[in-house]
């Protein structure tokens, strides 16, 4: 048929945009990559402490709750979602585990009972904003706070102590390497396979591009949503038990703001709270970013005030540039001169 | 002479666009473009999909900033191009993306950033409304201004952003497909604003995929291709294979092939049994069988869009029955219909029908991934079956990997039909499918939705377009507002027998 013939003009230039591909998803993280490079560039260059084999192995324990915490968020923005009780799930199920701990359970009982609570919880807010249609943000904020008061009422206000449970994940090592950083990594690399090769990732995706469109294309939207809340949950489940093993406490107040550093990480990152963007890997980056700043800062004796400083600049740094790239003077300067130089060109 | 004297006399031209050229990634929208238009003047503006008309449109709004050129209207230069720039020197656009704030009322919408202001900065509602009803009544509808917009339907939506356009007093009034959602009596209804407004010496520019449109309406036609201007000539001097030769770059070939007679032993494959919704839609029944093409049409408020929806499970009927596919599945939500084999293919695309910020690799695999069991996707496999409908459908797109939304709207149209035809449905339901398609890819998906149903398909054509009906349909459906449905027949079927039912002009 006689309309079918700009395919193939299309088809030619298809391959090649195809090659450009992969690079570009590279690029957009590499100020990223940069800032990281740049930090710890700096912290070598001001301390001998920061780049030791003893120091990195302590940052990766620090960004381990973090980490896996941000793989959730990762997947819920995906979708065009949060939560914003994950911090206070997190250190209410490590209040329950140190609890559970004190009366003598052992580590795989306290395992399966933080995994199982973590996995009720976020069935549960996934079921009520996927079926009863409520928006994410004032539902997990409620849930939140009821979590945090929760934890103070078990803990009964202090730290519950246990000192040995769960102390090799937490703080110890696996075949010579940080065992929190094992876990990170398993973590990471399914949750980067999900997102990009099961059909959950591929849905989440749509539905945090256009939900009506998703809908009507045929996807299950509610099921997906409820299947993300609960595994984003269930890594919370994961986190609480860290944070267990390396606070040797059931800290109620130990997951303070780690839901908001988790989806300051995944925006980093190149997520967006509209949806439809994100990748484990920029998250993974943002993580890193985060906390290197936070190690570095402490190495250099900066008061620890000056932490949430930092973190703020760069959030704020990193929505600029992005905003500049994307419909700024940066891109305009680009676009111009490449009309500029492709008139110059021979005809198309 | 004073510079307004002169323009007055229309010596300086009421729009002109010098050197214009926009480049989005690897494609030039815009290429060294040149356009004047003079005051009481309306000019049509055609061009194929993705031809740049749209991008042309949004450079003189100032909602997009040219990498180079100048636009300059009625003698000022577009500085700094922004729409509050461009209003203020007098232009009104009605652009091709419904442009409706859901949440706010009909009132607020139609006065969108005029609202009546009360001496102390406070709105002055009962004028707003006053005002608001008025220009509704201009346009031909009824609307509570009280109501909120997102609950209206395409077309009452549509009549929204024409009266905003119509009533901003403008000097340059530009239109990007203004009739896509409107049935004929609507359509007819504009065009005499339209006139009325050249006969106050505003420029107009008009841009329609719906060529007789064209030859009715306006006094002079720009074509465009590839993000340049190929031709511009009186109406009068132009035949219509002309026209296409310039839009297309060749004349097209043959006409639409008769229509296949129905199959009268085909499988009935969508059952609806009195369906209610609302006070819309009442007691409608249709059943479709293998190898058939029910076209169903109705003006606004008809009750189209919700028997459209009740079809493909998004919306349930107050009372009544949808059943689709093979054993007549009970359909229940979209992705139970598509299950049972029924792709829907919406009205509002860029809200409902594609992935704007996802490839098109994501939008075309994405129904047939939703309905498999199998919970792993292969990137490469998915890659090669979305080139695949690139290429057969003609999308003009430089490969799979640009996101949707940087796809002009009839390009979208085909991924989306691409989508489920990768899916295998079997019944299709289709609102408006080639709103918005050139007439080259119109023909093209015309033979597409005969080879469907030839190859047993079930298909149901929510329609506004007489000509399409005409050339698609075994049947026609006819809703009114008032009165209860009446089929016709295919031999029933012409122009005089639409009109005395009250849909077409
Ligand atoms: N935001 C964008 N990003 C990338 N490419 C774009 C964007 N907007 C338009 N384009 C490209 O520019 C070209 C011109 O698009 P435009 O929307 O102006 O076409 P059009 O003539 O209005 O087509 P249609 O008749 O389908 O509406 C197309 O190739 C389109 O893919
Ligand atoms: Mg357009």
């Amino acid at each position: 048929m006689s309309a079918l013939a700009g395919g193939e003009a299309a088809k030619a230039k298809a391959t090649s945009a195809g090659r450009r591909r992969l690079p570009k998803a590279l690029t957009s993280l590499l100020p990223l990559a940069l800032a990281l490079i740049a930090v710890g560039a700096y912290a070598t260059s001001q301390t001998d402490l920061f780049l030791t084999s003893q120091n990195l192995s302590t940052l990766v324990q620090q960004i381990a709750v973090l980490g896996v915490l941000a793989a959730g968020t990762t997947l819920l923005l995906a979708a065009g979602m949060f939560d914003l009780s994950i911090g206070a799930l997190a250190a209410l199920l490590s209040v329950i585990g140190a609890k559970l701990a004190e009366g003598g359970s052992g580590e795989l009982t306290i395992l399966i009972v933080c995994l199982a609570c973590a996995l009720l919880a976020g069935a549960l807010t996934g079921s009520i904003v996927a079926l009863l249609r409520v928006g994410p943000f004032i539902l997990t904020l409620g849930a939140a706070s009821v979590y945090a008061s929760l934890a103070l009422v078990v803990a009964g206000g202090r730290p519950v102590p246990a000192s040995d449970v769960f102390a090799t994940l937490g703080l110890g090592e696996w075949f010579g390497l940080p065992s929190a950083g094992i876990v990170l990594a398993v973590v990471l690399l399914l949750a980067a396979l999900l997102l990009r090769y099961a059909r959950l990732g591929r849905n989440a995706y749509a539905v945090g591009s256009s939900e009506d469109t998703a809908f009507l294309a045929g996807i299950p939207v509610a099921r997906v949503k409820i299947a993300l809340f609960s595994l984003s949950s269930l890594l919370v489940g994961i986190g609480g038990v860290i944070l267990l093993g390396r606070l040797g406490a059931g800290d109620p107040v130990g997951g303070a703001g780690l839901e908001l550093q988790a989806i300051a990480a995944a925006v980093l990152g190149g997520a967006s709270l509209g949806g439809g963007r994100g990748s484990i890997l920029g998250t993974m980056l943002g993580v890193a970013l985060l906390g290197t700043i936070a190690n570095a800062l402490t190495l250099l004796g900066v008061q620890a005030f000056w932490q949430q400083f930092a973190y703020g600049m760069v959030l704020i740094i990193a929505v600029i540039l992005t905003a500049l790239r994307e419909h700024g003077l940066l891109a305009h300067a680009r676009r111009t001169l490449d009309t500029r130089l492709g008139r110059l060109r021979p005809a198309r | 002479m004073s510079d307004e004297e002169r323009r007055n006399r229309g010596e300086v031209p009421a729009l002109e666009l010098q050197g214009v050229s926009k480049r989005y990634g690897p494609t030039l929208a815009l290429d060294d473009l040149r356009l004047t238009l003079a005051a009481g003047e309306i000019r049509g503006l055609v061009g194929e999909n993705g031809a740049g008309k749209s991008s042309l449109i949004k450079a003189v709004a100032g909602a997009m900033v040219p990498d180079v050129g100048t636009v300059t209207i009625g003698g000022h230069r577009l500085t700094p191009p922004t729409p509050t720039v461009a209003r203020r020197l007098g232009v009104s656009v009605l652009f091709q993306e419904r442009q409706i704030a859901p949440d706010l009322s009909v009132a607020e919408n139609v006065l969108l950033g005029a609202l009546p202001r009360r001496q102390w900065g406070g709105v002055d509602w009962p004028n707003a409304y006053r005002r608001a009803a008025t220009e509704l009544e201009r346009v031909g509808i009824e609307l509570d201004p009280r109501l909120s917009a997102g609950r209206l339907t395409p077309a009452e939506q549509q009549s929204i952003e024409i009266a905003r356009a119509i009533s901003r007093d403008a000097r340059v009034l530009i239109m990007d497909e203004p009739t896509a959602a409107l049935s004929g009596t609507e359509s007819e209804r504009l065009f005499s604003l339209l006139r009325n407004a050249r006969e106050r010496g505003v420029a107009v520019l008009y841009v329609s995929h719906h060529l007789p449109e064209i030859f009715e309406l306006v006094d002079s036609v720009t074509v465009m291709r590839d993000g340049r201007v190929v031709a511009t000539q009186p109406i009068e001097t132009v035949e219509l294979d002309r026209l296409v030769e310039l839009m297309f770059g060749r004349s097209l070939e043959g006409e639409v092939a008769e229509l296949d007679e129905a199959p009268v032993d085909g499988e009935v494959l969508v059952q609806a049994d009195h369906l209610v919704v609302g006070d819309v839609l009442r007691d409608v029944s249709l059943d479709v069988r293998a190898g058939e093409i029910v076209a169903v049409t109705g003006g606004v408020g008809s009750g189209r869009r919700e028997l459209a929806r009740c079809l493909a499970g998004a919306q349930r009927p107050d009372r009544g029955v949808v059943r689709v596919g093979r054993g007549l599945r009970r359909v229940r939500s979209p992705h139970g219909a598509a299950r049972a084999g029924v792709a829907f293919v919406p009205e509002d695309r860029k809200r409902e029908g594609v992935f704007l910020e996802l490839d098109l690799t994501e939008n075309i695999n994405v129904a047939t991934e939703a309905l498999h069991r199998v919970p792993v996707v292969r990137p490469r496999r998915r890659r090669g079956i979305s080139d695949r409908w690139i290429t057969r459908l003609g999308v003009r797109a430089p490969g799979s990997a640009i996101p949707a939304g940087a796809l002009s709207g009839g390009n979208q149209q085909k991924v989306i039909l691409g989508r489920w035809l990768e899916a295998g449905a079997r019944v299709f339901v289709l609102d408006e499918p080639t709103a918005g398609i050139d007439i080259n890819a119109k023909l093209d998906i015309y033979e597409l939705l005969k080879d469907l149903a030839a190859a047993g398909a079930a298909l149901v054509v929510f329609s506004s377009d007489f000509e399409e009906i005409r050339l698609l349909a075994h049947r026609v459906l006819v809703l009114r507002r008032d009165k209860g449905p009446t089929w016709l027949g295919r031999k029933a079927l012409s122009e005089r027998s639409l009109f005395e039912i009250g849909v077409a002009p």
